[in-house]
This record gives C-alpha cells, sequence and structure tokens, in this order.
C-alpha cells in the first residue's frame, strides 16, 4: 500500500471518473425504468386526481352528506366489512385446518372443491339465494305446501337482510381466507408440531398455541383481502339495496350525474382502501419471512373417527352445498327452462351479443394490462439488481394501488381524467371539422373503459408476472452470461418462457375480473354497450331469474378456469414438498 | 508450473455503498491447478469470485484472464466473453430446460447436432449418463450438483469458478463429491477457482488455498504451508486446532513453559507461539512435570488436555490407541520447528507482511 499515495488533486480526478463510471453502468437499468415509470404515472393519474378533489374539500357538500346520508352509510359499510371479516375468517381458518390436519372420508375431494365458490360473483350468489329464499321462493314455497301454512304461520329468516347479505357475501369470500390459511398450515413443518406434542400439547392445544399464531399473517392478509373486497362491493349490496359508500358513488354519479359530489365520497373511500392495503402488505412481508422455513417434513394428518369423521365429511358437504351446490344446481334449472321456454323471449340474440362484448373488454384489458405489466416488472427487475432499492420498491406498490380502490373509484377518477378531454376534442371537431355532434372520442369508445379496467386489475397481473420473476434467481441470469448469452439471449431464452406461466395466469384472471366487474363498467360503457354481467345484474333486478340464469351461469363458467388453475397450482405445491426428507443418493 | 498466471488480480477493491466487501486484494491463479478461497461467511470471497466473473465490476484495481485485460478503469468485458464456467452455490439450473438443454445452453457456438457427443460426454465424465432428458428438479441434490458442474464445463473454459459448491448436501455426499470434483477438474485440465468456507474442505481439495478475512487476503500457500507456518494468527486459529502459548524469543529460539522450541523464522522479544495439538509428544514413562487434566476421544485420535508445572494448559492430539488416563503425571515436548506471533500491533503486521500472494 506504500505505493498508493496520491495527491488530492488526482485522488478528485479518479473521483469524477469513478461517478462516470458508475453512471455508464447504470444507465440499462435506468433506460429500462423509463417506460416502467409512464405507465405507473398513467395507472395512478385518476386516483391522483381524485386526491386532488379532497384537498379542495367542498365544505358545504360534506355538511349536507352528514346531515343527510353519511351516517348511516358509514354504518352500513362497517358492519358490513367486519361481519364479512368475521364470517370469512372463521369459515375460511376452521375448515383449512381441517382439511389440513384430519383424514375423513372425501377429505382429498373437499381439500380442492372449497375452492369452487371463488367462481360465483356475490350479485350472483346474492339474487340466487334472494329467490330462493323469499317468500315466493321454492324453499318457503314448499315449506308451506307441505306443513300446509299461510303467511304469517311460522318463521323463516328473512334473507334481504344485513344478516342475508354478510352470508351470501361471507359464503363467496371465504376461500381467499380458505386458500392462505391451507398454504400457511401446510408449510408449517412436521418437527415444529411434534416438538408441541412431545411437550404434551394436544391437537387442538397445538392448534391455539402454535399454528394459529404462526400462520397469523397470512390468515389476517386473507381476511383483509375479503373485507376489501366487500367494501368495494357494488352488485350484492346494490341488490340487496343496502347502501355502502362504494354503492352511493355510482349512484350518486348514475342518478344525478354530480361527479363532484361522486368523486368527494370516492376519496372517502381511497382513504380507507389506502390504510387496508398498507396493513395488508405489512402482514404479507412477515408472511415472506415465515415461507422460507418450509422445508421439510409436513404433519401427518390424523384419522378421525366415530361421530367425528362424518360430522367433519357433513360439515364440509353443508358449505359446499350452500356456497356452490345448490346455487348452481338452482342456475341450471333456471337456464334449463329458459331456453325450453324463454320468458322474455330474446335471449339467444342477445346471449351473442353481450358474450361478444364480454370477451372483447376483458380480452382487451386483459391482453394490454399483461404486456404493461411485464414491462414494469421487467424495470423493477432490473433497477433492483442494480442495487436501486427505493424506486422498484415504490413502483410496484404504486401499480398495485388500484386493486384497493372499488371499480367505482376508479371509473369516478377515469371520468375526471377523460370528461375535459372528451369535451375539448368533441368542441375542437365541431368547430374546426364541422362534424356534427361527433361521439365522445374516450367515453363513446370502449377507451377510457378499458383503461379503467387496467388500472383496477394491474395488481393482478402484475403480482402474477412478478411472481413468475422471482422464481429466476440472479444467479440463473449470471450463470447464462458466463456461459456466453447476450442480455437478449437471456431474455429470450430464460426470463421469457420462464414468465410464460405468470403471465398466462394473469391474463386469465385479470379477463375473469373483468368479466364479473360491474360498477366501472356501468359508469363507462358506450351507450348500449351491454355486458354479461351487466345482463345479469338488470335481469336480477326485475326478478326475472330464469333469464338472468344464462348469463349467470357463463360467467361462472368462465370464472371455473383459474379456480381450476389455482387447485393445480396447490397441487405442484404440495408436490415438491416430501413428506419425508428427499434422500440425497446419486 | 510454467507460463504467466491465468488470473491476476491487482489491487482489486468492491465496495457496495459503505460496505468494502473486497479491498485491496491481489491474487495470482496460475494454470491448471485448483485454488481455494477460504474464509468465514462475508469475508469477500463469493465477491471475488464475482469479480473474477464479471458479474461485478471492480471499484478499483485491475483483473486480468489469461493476459487480457478484463476489467480495469478504462476497460470492461462482460461475462458473456469471458470464456469462464460456473458452478453456483444454488447450482442456478434452469427449471424450464432439462439436462441437455441445460448443457447445451453453453454450446452456443454449436448446432444442435454437433451439441449432442459434447453433451454426453460431459455427462459421461460427471457419471450421469442417463438423465439427459430429465429435469432439474426431478433430480437429487448431488445430482444437481453434478450438471451444474458439466455445464460450467461444457464449452472447455479457461477457467472454472465454484462458488460454495457442495454447502448443500449432506456430510457423506458433500466428501464423495470433493474427490469426485477434483478427479472431474483434473480429467479436464480445467483451472479452478473454488470457494469455501469449510476449511477441512480447503485443505483436502486444493492445491493452493487463500485465506480471506474482511475483504483481506491473509495468506496463500499450499494447505501444508498454511497448516504449518501461518504467517497470521487468524489463519492459525482458522485452519485448525492452535494452542497458542507466551514466550520470549530470541532469535532462533524462543522460551516457553513447553521449553525451549526451534522457531521457523527467526523472531525477537515477547511473542505467542503457536503450537498444533499433534505436534506436542506426551511420554507416559516416569513423574512427569505436567498432568493429564481431561480427555476426549474422537475414533481415530484423542485430544488430552495436558495441565504444565506454570499452571497452563495446552491441547494435545494421540493415537486412539495410546493409553493415556486423566490424572496421570507426563512429559511434554514438541516436534519440529514453530511459529511465532508477535502479541501486539498484528494489524499491521498482516497489512504490511508479504501477502500478497507469489
Amino acid at each position: 500500500m506504500a505505493n498508493t499515495v496520491i495527491t488530492p488533486r488526482r485522488a478528485v480526478v479518479r473521483e469524477q471518473q469513478y461517478t462516470a463510471e458508475k453512471w455508464r453502468l447504470h444507465l440499462p437499468a435506468w433506460t429500462a425504468l423509463v417506460l416502467p415509470t409512464f405507465i405507473t404515472l398513467a395507472i395512478l393519474l385518476p386516483i391522483g386526481l381524485l386526491a386532488v378533489e379532497i384537498f379542495t374539500p367542498d365544505v358545504d357538500l360534506w355538511q349536507r352528506l352528514w346531515a343527510t346520508i353519511l351516517p348511516r352509510v358509514l354504518w352500513n359499510t362497517l358492519r358490513l366489512v367486519v361481519g364479512v371479516g368475521v364470517g370469512t375468517f372463521f369459515i375460511g381458518t376452521v375448515f383449512a385446518w381441517l382439511v389440513t390436519a384430519y383424514e375423513f372420508p372425501g377429505r382429498r375431494w373437499f381439500d380442492h372443491m372449497l375452492l369452487l365458490p371463488l367462481a360465483i360473483p356475490g350479485f350472483i350468489l346474492g339474487f340466487i339465494y334472494v329467490a330462493m329464499f323469499e317468500f315466493a321462493g321454492p324453499v318457503q314455497t314448499a315449506l308451506r305446501n307441505t306443513f300446509g301454512l299461510e303467511r304469517g304461520q311460522y318463521w323463516f329468516p328473512d334473507i334481504t337482510t344485513p344478516a342475508g347479505l354478510i352470508l351470501v357475501l361471507t359464503l363467496v369470500l371465504y376461500p381467499y381466507v380458505y386458500i392462505l390459511a391451507r398454504a400457511a398450515f401446510r408449510e408449517q413443518a412436521a418437527s415444529t408440531f411434534e416438538a408441541a406434542q412431545v411437550m404434551g400439547y394436544s391437537r387442538t392445544k397445538t392448534f391455539f398455541r402454535l399454528v394459529l399464531p404462526m400462520a397469523r399473517p397470512q390468515i389476517a392478509a386473507g381476511t383483509l383481502l375479503a373485507m376489501m373486497e366487500a367494501m368495494t362491493d357494488y352488485g350484492t349490496v346494490s341488490f340487496f339495496g343496502y347502501p355502502t359508500l362504494s354503492e352511493r358513488v355510482v349512484v350518486i354519479w348514475n342518478t344525478e350525474f354530480d361527479l363532484g359530489k361522486a368523486a368527494q365520497l370516492a376519496m372517502l373511500m381511497v382513504f380507507v382502501a389506502l390504510g387496508m392495503i398498507f396493513l395488508e402488505r405489512m402482514l404479507r412481508g412477515r408472511a415472506k419471512f415465515y415461507q422460507q422455513g418450509g422445508r421439510g417434513r409436513r404433519p401427518r394428518r390424523q384419522m378421525l373417527r366415530g361421530w367425528k369423521k362424518w360430522g367433519a365429511t357433513t360439515a364440509c358437504l353443508t358449505l359446499l352445498g350452500f356456497a356452490f351446490l345448490l346455487p348452481i344446481s338452482q342456475l341450471v334449472a333456471w337456464a334449463v327452462s329458459e331456453v325450453q321456454n324463454p320468458t322474455v323471449g330474446l335471449w339467444q340474440e342477445t346471449f351473442t351479443e353481450y358474450t361478444r362484448n364480454s370477451v372483447l373488454l376483458s380480452g382487451s384489458a386483459a391482453g394490454l394490462a399483461i404486456i404493461l405489466a411485464l414491462l414494469i416488472a421487467y424495470g423493477v427487475r432490473a433497477t433492483s439488481v442494480y442495487g436501486n432499492r427505493w424506486l422498484p420498491r415504490l413502483m410496484s406498490r404504486l401499480v398495485t394501488l388500484g386493486y384497493a380502490m372499488p371499480g367505482a373509484v376508479v371509473a369516478a377518477g377515469v371520468l375526471v381524467f377523460v370528461n375535459p378531454i372528451d369535451g375539448n376534442v368533441t368542441a375542437f371537431a365541431e368547430r374546426w371539422l364541422g362534424w356534427d355532434s361527433p361521439a365522445y372520442l374516450l367515453t363513446g369508445t370502449i377507451t377510457a373503459l378499458v383503461y379503467a379496467y387496467i388500472v383496477r386489475f394491474m395488481s393482478v397481473g402484475f403480482n402474477s408476472v412478478e411472481g413468475s420473476m422471482d422464481k429466476i434467481t440472479p444467479n440463473m441470469e449470471g450463470a447464462a452470461r458466463t456461459m456466453g448469452a447476450s442480455s437478449w439471449r437471456v431474455l429470450r431464452r430464460i426470463h421469457l418462457p420462464l414468465v410464460s406461466t405468470g403471465m398466462a395466469a394473469g391474463t386469465i384472471l385479470i379477463f375473469v375480473d373483468v368479466m364479473k366487474e360491474l360498477p366501472a363498467t356501468l359508469l363507462l360503457r358506450p351507450f348500449g354497450m351491454d355486458t354479461l354481467a351487466l345482463w345479469t345484474y338488470f335481469l336480477s333486478s326485475e326478478a326475472w331469474w330464469e333469464s338472468a340464469a344464462i348469463p349467470a351461469l357463463t360467467i361462472v363458467v368462465v370464472g371455473l378456469i383459474p379456480v381450476f388453475i389455482l387447485m393445480r397450482v396447490g397441487d405442484n405445491q404440495v408436490d415438491r414438498l416430501p413428506d419425508y426428507p428427499a434422500e440425497e443418493r446419486c | 508450473m510454467t507460463g504467466s498466471p491465468i488470473i491476476r488480480l491487482k489491487n482489486v477493491v468492491k465496495q457496495y455503498d459503505a460496505v468494502t466487501a473486497v479491498s485491496a486484494v491481489s491474487l495470482d491463479v496460475r494454470r491448471g491447478e485448483i485454488l481455494v478461497l477460504l474464509g468465514s461467511s462475508g469475508c469477500g470471497k463469493t465477491t471475488l469470485l464475482r469479480l473474477i466473473a464479471g458479474l461485478e465490476r471492480p471499484n478499483e484495481g485491475e483483473v486480468w484472464l489469461n493476459d487480457h485485460l478484463v476489467a480495469g478503469r478504462e476497460a470492461w468485458v462482460p461475462p458473456e466473453q469471458r470464456q469462464i464456467g460456473m458452478v453456483f452455490q444454488d447450482y442456478a439450473l434452469f427449471p424450464h430446460l432439462t439436462v441437455n438443454q441445460n448443457i447445451g445452453f453453453a454450446l452456443t457456438g454449436l448446432r444442435p447436432k454437433q451439441q449432442q457427443p459434447r453433451i454426453q460426454a460431459m455427462l459421461d465424465l460427471v457419471g450421469l449418463g442417463g438423465v439427459g432428458e430429465r429435469f432439474p428438479h426431478q433430480l437429487s441434490g448431488g445430482q444437481q450438483q453434478r450438471v451444474a458442474l458439466a455445464r460450467a464445463l461444457a464449452a472447455e473454459p479457461t477457467v472454472v469458478l465454484l462458488d460454495e459448491p457442495f454447502s448443500n448436501l449432506d456430510a457423506a455426499l458433500r466428501k464423495f463429491m470433493r474427490d469426485e470434483v477434483r478427479r472431474i477438474l483434473q480429467e479436464a485440465g480445467a483451472t479452478a477457482v473454488f470457494v469455501t468456507h469449510d476449511q477441512e474442505e480447503a485443505m483436502s481439495i486444493a492445491d493452493r488455498v487463500a485465506v480471506l478475512n474482511q475483504g483481506r487476503l491473509l495468506q496463500v500457500g499450499t494447505p501444508g504451508d498454511l497448516y504449518r507456518y501461518p504467517k497470521v494468527r487468524h489463519v492459525a486459529t482458522f485452519l485448525g486446532e492452535a494452542n497458542m502459548i507466551a514466550g520470549e524469543a530470541n532469535g532462533t529460539t524462543v522460551d516457553t513453559a513447553l521449553g525451549q522450541l526451534v522457531l521457523a523464522e527467526p523472531a525477537y522479544g515477547t511473542v505467542d507461539v503457536m503450537v498444533r495439538p499433534e505436534a506436542i509428544m506426551l511420554q507416559t514413562d516416569g513423574d512427569g512435570a505436567a498432568e493429564v487434566s481431561e480427555r476426549r476421544f474422537f475414533g481415530h485420535y484423542q485430544l488430552i488436555d495436558v495441565r504444565l508445572a506454570d499452571g497452563s494448559t495446552v491441547e494435545a492430539r494421540v493415537w486412539a490407541q495410546s493409553e493415556v488416563a486423566e490424572g496421570q503425571r507426563v512429559d511434554v515436548s514438541v516436534n519440529g520447528d514453530v511459529v511465532a506471533f508477535h502479541t501486539e500491533a498484528e494489524a499491521v503486521n498482516s497489512a504490511n507482511g508479504e501477502l500478497n500472494g507469489d
């Protein structure tokens, strides 16, 4: 080191040279980020514009709202969200534990089938339940006929109450908790479990003292997801005539055409949603940590005997029956009767048209969103590989924000952004091009709607792509480079093939989500453009159950695709987890 | 060995923000040798390997490969042009490609038809003739490790870099693979740089070992040299059990509680003398000045704690057959020469000593 004495002057020169080199080295990463940054900004714009609304609050409006609907709407929202949270937590956790820790007739089958309700949108299960259990519905009719009773002579729970609504949403949302809790339980190593048993803990006691606390991050994350869905739901609450924040935003815009008022209410939801997403992220981060110790044997399942054995089977069958089998049978029955003798008489033509609309919207939104998601995920990865931390992390957080926003909120944001553009373009066309009342450029076409879908569902695509990109370790890239592969070849041969499954899954998920979407579609669709979901919603509001059954069944069937994929993914993960340590022999 | 070194590092520095992972390391790797970078975790050995591979760029200093400057202030050759093979700690096999395709990935210049014989030859070399059509996840850990090695060797690289390749294997397999890899590397005639934190592994596989600590290169030498004549205290203790005994050095000899010992290199003043346990001889006949205080049996040898006349304790390694009982009086002597360390200013010594490789 004696010969490395340098004068201060030389040291300065040297410093500059190295700074320049550092920049040159990081340049590809920065260029890789330019496009993703633009995309992120475009996705944030609608929500950002709503934020502007809230910073210029209309005090008068808020006072009026507070004096009229707001207290009731807030109370309704809170009651619903908490009720669904408690319900999904309880059902999801209990059944996840049942199928992971015990062996009983049909367990393997239920293990998968309990995911099926994911395929049913809340508003579809809602209308089926109302139709089945209302006074004129088949259940009460059958009861009256069997026992020869008249109205008022017997008690039957009223389905069109807040409790009924909570029940319906719990039945469609419990799989969120179930799937995450089940994954958490499966990952827990047998050794932990056995250690507790050796220390004298019973199975039940181990569950409460060990298993549940260890799975807490995932269970909490699942419950929060379910609560978020309940808060952002529009179709079900509106069908039940139960005004919540999400429902009011749509109604105010759709009936009063008061965008300002809708936007102010929407912003209120953004705050709640931000709080929830923050909580969820925090818990999810810990969940990742927990999963690292996942290798090892799985706990052995305990064989249930006697009444417990059939009790477990009955419990699973009851849940599955109420959440899926019964409602779907009813839907099929209605659809069959509608096909055999149509009540409205139009279903063939309209069905084709609405299906085409739905596929067009879902397809374009899913295709675009997944490509954008890939660009962002690649940029995020390239930057973090080069050691920059805060920018990619911030970006991946911002880009997934839309999922916490109700469709109505996103739609309101898009409208705030798009309306002035539409107005100006139309005015321009009328004045300078002499067009006679031209259609709106963005809201008159599907552009604005697809934009809203992308904002809303980007996180679904991003998470799928990022998840599969995470499986590519930096060492794989390093290995490819040391074997003489250019970065283009690494992208083509390593990244794309490994990400393609994630992209496919993401595309399907977005496709299905868009197909089920109601509020944004309602607010932003070009005039006269109806989708399967809207049609179901309209027909069921008019109590034309049989006619509503055909589009409803179509949505459910499409919705089953990602559920089946989910089942298979779960299986693969289990396959990779050996029951006993894999023997290391050559 | 003749000819210029195949890898030459000159004062290489790598910093991550505030952390200096590699600090002014100079090291030559000779053609055809297996050089092991040894150090505890976080000492910068993996970073050094990645610097050679071109997966990291040094902040200062130069990296020469085969007489070409590949990293320096003005020069930069990306990893894909360096013609090296690398085996990663997690193997980094491509999960969507079969074993054949994984190995074929390295053979960029060849058409698929020309690749096959080469792939087959590599699989035969690592003893995995029949698994070409399988996917990585269908192989055991040891098999994956061999595929990674075959893949790294396939393009006949000038240098193979191995980053803790055995750390994911169990003890028995690790021992077996160590011998296998040494055989394979020698058969392939490859120059290899091998990273490990296991000193036993390092000494059994290496032609030469380079000991790293906190980003610094402490000493380079043959396993035997490093073990017997460490230049720094850290090297002495890291490579195996070492008794550190206080003494007064006067040139070629040193006076200690074990008597007057011969120094390997002259020293003066108050020193610590390192004596390996197996260099300590115990005479059980007669009334010795020392007493056996504890005895631990290890199968092929035993470790004996001996309390000396001055009350200090040294550790001796004796054969399993030796009959030594606790409480027995013994005479103690030292076999061969010993190494002395100055008790203070170790850091200055290590920085200024001739530690920059040979």
